[in-house]
């Protein structure tokens, strides 16, 4: 698949934004979000179906979006490698939460996930005049709140028992980052 | 000879609340389609809505759909009632659970007077005693939390009261009357209402 | 989603949990309506095609009452069966499960035991459940077998509970409470 069939949105380093929920990858994002280790901190905890993305998809969405997707590129395999967006917007507040998922196995622990959220951050300060930016995650899911502080977000709050994870209830954490904070920050990441 | 019945013990029973929770002076009811547009009226009052998060315009017929029965037939992520007060006989509020989630089992507890002549007279702390009871006894909840803005002071005093605990604050989360305030946030689990409860 | 690369929700040794697949949908009609299958499946009536279809499209519900998947044999690459739980009460955190090997030739291999404990795992560990619930009629023993052999334990029996073959049979209400299943683990 190419980019210019759709188009790069935001071009980074090693990787590329496209914009997300494309039909035509819809078995791809079934096989990441059913995939048990990719799943494991997702939260995907029922098993989705081709017509649940259809249907997602397909949804008429009116009004300004709570929620904006991409597809992760990787610009020298030239392949979609995973996906990652801003969830619960709230563009009075201007802020937004960060998702991302990395769904294909080789393609992991290799800072190509910061980077990606980087580039979405950017986006979100930069375009969409965002104010304040977070991400939440198990305290149990290492690699994401480590991505986290490389990004130079901080943990502003920890969920005691909130989730039930691999048999037992686990902590959430809360990270943020806001636009002044980011302007720092982006002068190293980017 | 049997005495005649008197005219009002034959009147037909008028049904106007159907307690789901009693309490000693308000009851938990579910909500009424007949009372929507006073539901309306809370939800847009200029003083109530600016801690309610409600910064914009809400018509009879959006509210109407809240509450009317949805033709899922499975388990809501909310619960809703409304607020009645035994004595004076009307609506004065509405509380319950939203973001239900059935597997973590928790959920965000909200809970509102729309009436102001009845504020601060501790019916919101009882009307909250009934609804975390509720919550954990029969709902079988594992944790219930609350967010609340920092300027609110009245809300999050009551929430302490009811042995809320602070897990922390987010700062300059939301944007009220014209500058960012921070939100906290409470939990309570229920081994720490196991404790306060006995 | 080519017939060799499945979409893997929970993957076993020999056989893996999948989502429902609407490419596959006259495969679960033949289960359905297969009698030496369906024999056990309390369902004398006919099932169309358009019913399958209809269960699987997405529906907006609120927590779902239902959660089926299908087993798919990993060597062979093909649907062999589906199981799942169902009657899921959110409060209680009680469910009843179920399971059929839709393919008579993969029976008596243990894919129905190995399911199982697959969707047992699920259950538990993810779902939060408390208590499992299988009601499973006493002449299928190969069915009663499996239930055991996962831990679960005879509850109680309800005399002349369903009608098989022109008899009045009983039912075993098998169960298995997270605790005991948690103690089994380790």
């Amino acid at each position: 698949m190419e980019p210019e069939e759709v188009g790069t949105f935001i071009s980074g380093k090693n990787v590329d934004l496209l914009p997300g929920d494309n039909l035509e990858h819809i078995n791809l994002y079934a096989k990441w979000d059913n995939d048990q280790e990719t799943r494991h901190y997702a939260r995907n905890i029922f098993p989705t179906t081709l017509e649940d993305y259809k249907k997602w998809i397909e949804e008429e969405k009116t009004g300004t979006p709570s929620q904006l997707n991409f597809e992760i590129y990787h610009k020298g395999d030239k392949k979609i490698i995973g996906y990652v967006g801003f969830n619960h917007i709230n563009w009075s507040d201007r802020n937004a939460n960060i998702g991302m998922v990395i769904g294909e196995p080789e393609y992991r622990n290799k800072d190509l996930g910061t980077e990606a959220a980087a580039l979405i951050i950017e986006y979100g300060f930069n375009e969409l005049n965002m104010f304040k930016i977070g991400c939440g995650m198990f305290e149990v899911n290492v690699g994401s709140w480590k991505v986290a502080e490389k990004l130079g977000m901080q943990r502003e709050m920890i969920y005691k028992e909130q989730a039930w994870v691999d048999g037992k209830y686990v902590d959430d954490y809360k990270y943020c980052i806001f636009l002044d904070e980011w302007k720092e920050k982006r002068k190293k990441l980017l | 000879m049997k005495e005649k019945l008197s005219s009002e013990e034959t009147k037909p029973k008028e049904y106007i609340a159907y307690p789901f929770i009693e309490g000693e002076n308000v009851e938990l009811c579910p909500t009424n389609l007949d009372h929507v547009k006073l539901y309306t009226k809370w939800v847009n009052d200029s003083k109530a809505r600016i801690y309610a998060r409600n910064n914009r315009p809400h018509t009879v017929e959006d509210i109407t759909k809240w509450y009317e029965p949805s033709e899922s037939r499975g388990l809501s992520k909310y619960v809703t009632f409304e607020i009645w007060h035994k004595k004076d006989k009307i609506p004065i509020g509405t509380c319950g659970y939203g973001r239900i989630n059935w597997i973590d089992r928790n959920a965000n507890i909200f809970m509102s007077i729309g009436v102001p002549e009845y504020w601060n007279k501790n019916l919101g702390t009882e009307a909250s005693r009934l609804l975390i009871d509720y919550g954990f006894k029969e709902l079988n909840f594992h944790k219930i939390y609350a967010g609340i803005f920092e300027p609110n002071i009245g809300s999050w005093s009551v929430a302490e009261k009811d042995g809320f605990i602070l897990e922390g604050v987010q700062k300059k989360s939301i944007f009220i009357n014209g500058e960012y305030v921070d939100a906290r946030s409470y939990r309570m689990l229920k081994k720490d209402w196991l404790k306060n409860h006995h | 989603m080519t017939e060799d690369k499945p979409i893997v929700f929970i993957r076993g040794e020999n056989v893996s949990l999948v989502p429902l697949n609407m490419n596959h949908v006259e495969q679960y009609t033949a289960w359905q309506n297969d009698v030496r299958v369906r024999v056990y499946d309390r369902n004398a009536e006919p099932i169309t095609v358009e019913r399958i279809k209809k269960y699987i499209e997405p529906k907006d519900e609120g927590a779902k009452k239902e959660i089926t998947m299908e087993i798919w044999h990993n060597k062979d690459k093909k649907a062999i069966g589906s199981c799942g739980f169902f009657n899921i009460r959110w409060f209680e955190r009680i469910c009843f499960m179920g399971l059929k090997i839709g393919e008579p030739e993969y029976w008596r291999q243990a894919h129905a035991t190995e399911a199982t404990s697959l969707l047992i795992d699920y259950g538990f560990k993810e779902l939060n459940f408390y208590k499992i619930y299988a009601y499973i009629f006493t002449p299928n023993v190969a069915s009663w077998k499996c239930a055991e052999k996962n831990g679960l334990t005879r509850e109680a029996v309800l005399k002349k509970d369903i009608y098989i073959n022109g008899k009045y049979e009983d039912t075993f209400v098998y169960s298995l409470l997270k605790e005991d299943w948690f103690k089994k683990r380790k």
